[in-house]
């Protein structure tokens, strides 16, 4: 089975980076999103109590990485919701839909390892290598 | 240049003090002693040249002796700008806007507080809201749904707005970088999505690197500066120390802006070295924009460790049923790491503006410096340098020779030799609760990850990165601290 993301132990000194991977688009941002939630609590997806949709839009592939890890964060500063899976469609204008399970925080507290602040631009890398898309991200934590 | 061959070709011109070539339109300067020199990350002198390269920076890209790779620019750097023909990067301050730390005396000893440690700790874990998800409703703050209105005047009034609303007095202003209120702020600059992240989590502490410490004060190495601090003045006198920020607020207002400068730089087709490090010129729209927005993010983190002071002193009034005035719950200082600030300076003798950037570092102005009020005005601005959990920190003034040769600017903690996902490795949880243990430090965390990240083999020896400063001249020692308890979000 693929793997769905790596950690990086030699970058990012002071945070956290990964990478994540992907047969098309929608796989590998589905992945970065269970990356994200896994940084920050321990078997993230176990939980899945509520769902959530939103879209966004960005000027480039990379852009949009990090505006779609930005909207993770800030549905759990603001809605108090970890965004533990999703399910991803991506047009040819860049234009992100997501529809996301999701756990309330309150349900994990006992299960935080960090939080995540916001997604970097730092070193910040996407491409293709065997039919498979990579995507190197340096999180703010 | 190659990298390599740039830290190589560094020269020291003082004790601890190393320049490079003109590199972009500046040369690096580092401030640290041979061995830190020699341990530090390449991407760090590669980040330094890129901030070198920025439009308007004046002198020399600075590099402390915590410094460590950041986002665009190092943490423990900072570089100043001409107000006319220079830049303002959000990049090159952090995403945690005026991330700082508070310093408040107590007049209790070690003998009285040893024996409740453990009921004071777990006290002030109740009381001030900390890891992820903590929020304001958790807090001692009155109102439970911040509107705008409010955050407004909390974003653009700072530590005032604190005193009207009876969680700070005047002596807590006095004692905070800036008064705890930057004019610039413009509440008008800010986004929805800051705002909404922000009414979330005033008065929290956070996670991460952000902590609350009980410590004892362990070694004088000034008496006279301690003493007009009132420190040091009874055998084992007890200290709290504080590390956080703007928490989500200041986060979103830095993601908002890279982005925004992101298109200022394709508009006006500017080469980007690193995107991290997108800029304005500070006088543009955009830059001002920024500024206005970035000031309300400083005022915000002012009050955020005010409200935390606040209870702190509900939570000590609470565990040794003595008032306020009795416990000497006094502010001693609280400083700034990532900011970026109007100041002025002597430069080829003449008095200028300059926007100085700093990005986990810390002002550190000597006495006699114009900003500074009542003792301090004598003995120097207070700089607090936090250490590991397991190691300790520092109490340091800064010096007349800092705001000569660094924009009034020096260290701000020990700096991180090991990423979080090493850390989590090659530190185990068991062995460093019982070092800590050990050690007479009794922890209060969220989560064990969270602190096997912050274990003191992750960080610098704290005692070479101080004592490097002091040999530069560029900040004093005065006191050592010994912590004794440790809150963790």
């Amino acid at each position: 089975m693929m793997k769905r993301y790596k950690l990086l132990k030699d970058e990012a000194t002071a945070d956290i980076a990964f990478i994540a991977y992907g047969k098309d688009l929608s796989e590998l941002f589905r992945n970065i999103s269970i990356a994200v939630s896994n940084i920050m609590v321990l078997n993230a997806e176990v939980n899945r109590t509520k769902k959530i949709n939103f879209t966004i839009h960005s000027k480039s592939l990379d852009l949009l990485v990090v505006d779609f890890i930005n909207k993770i964060v800030f549905y759990k500063d603001y809605k108090n919701l970890l965004i533990t899976d999703s399910k991803i469609q991506i047009d040819k204008k860049l234009n992100l839909k997501c529809q996301a399970d999701c756990e309330k925080i309150e349900n994990l507290k006992d299960r935080f390892l960090v939080d995540v602040k916001a997604a970097t631009l730092h070193e910040l890398e996407i491409k293709k290598e065997k039919g498979l898309i990579k995507c190197k991200i340096v999180l703010d934590v | 240049m190659e990298i390599q061959e740039l830290r190589n070709s560094l020269k020291e011109v003082d004790k601890n003090t190393w320049e490079s070539k003109r590199t972009g339109n500046v040369p690096i300067r580092l401030y640290a002693n041979k061995k830190i020199l020699k341990s530090m990350e390449l991407e760090v002198f590669n980040q330094a040249v890129n901030a070198a390269s920025m439009p308007g920076i004046l002198r020399y890209s600075y590099l402390f002796s915590d410094a460590h790779i950041g986002y665009g620019v190092p943490v423990g750097w900072a570089g100043a700008f001409d107000l006319e023909k220079g830049v303002i990067s959000p990049g090159a301050i952090g995403f945690d806007i005026n991330c700082g730390m508070r310093l408040i005396k107590t007049n209790l000893t070690i003998k009285e507080v040893r024996p409740r440690i453990r009921e004071l700790v777990d006290t002030l874990f109740n009381m001030v809201p900390a890891g992820v998800g903590s929020n304001s409703s958790q807090s001692l703050l009155n109102i439970k749904n911040l509107g705008k209105p409010a955050l407004k005047e909390i974003a653009e009034e700072g530590m005032d707005w604190a005193i009207r609303n009876g969680y700070a007095n005047r002596k807590d202003k006095e004692r905070t970088e800036e008064k705890g209120s930057i004019k610039s702020a413009d509440f008008s600059k800010v986004s929805e999505d800051a705002f909404k992240r922000g009414k979330k989590q005033l008065g929290t502490l956070g996670s991460g690197n952000h902590y609350l410490e009980i410590q004892e004060i362990n070694k004088d190495f000034n008496k006279e500066i301690a003493n007009a601090l009132d420190l040091d003045i009874i055998q084992g006198q007890v200290v709290i120390m504080f590390h956080t920020g703007s928490r989500g607020f200041g986060h979103q207002i830095a993601s908002d802006y890279i982005k925004k400068f992101l298109e200022y730089s394709s508009k006006h087709n500017i080469l980007l070295k690193d995107r991290q490090l997108a800029y304005a010129p500070f006088n543009s729209k955009e830059g001002q924009d920024y500024f206005k927005a970035m000031s309300c993010g400083i005022n915000f983190a002012f009050v955020n460790r005010q409200i935390i002071t606040y209870q702190i002193r509900e939570a000590f009034k609470k565990i040794f049923k003595r008032t306020e005035q009795d416990l000497g719950l006094e502010v001693v200082y609280d400083v700034s790491h990532n900011t970026a600030k109007i100041e002025e300076y002597n430069i080829e003798n003449k008095k200028t503006k300059v926007i100085i950037h700093r990005k986990g570092a810390t002002r550190s102005f000597g006495p006699g410096n114009k900003e500074l009020t009542g003792i301090l005005k004598q003995i120097g601005q207070p700089v607090i340098v936090g250490g590991s959990m397991e190691t300790g920190s520092y109490l340091c003034v800064g010096t007349e020779k800092a705001e000569k040769e660094s924009f009034g600017t020096t260290l701000h903690g020990s700096g991180r030799t090991m990423s979080r996902v090493a850390a989590r490795t090659a530190i185990k949880p068991d062995k460093l609760l019982k070092r800590m243990k050990e050690k007479g430090i009794y922890i209060k965390a969220n989560s064990i990850t969270g602190l096997t990240e912050e274990g003191g083999s992750a960080y610098k020896d704290i005692n070479e990165v101080v004592n490097s400063m002091e040999e530069a001249g560029i900040s004093r020692k005065v006191l050592s601290l010994k912590p004794i308890g440790n809150i963790k979000g």
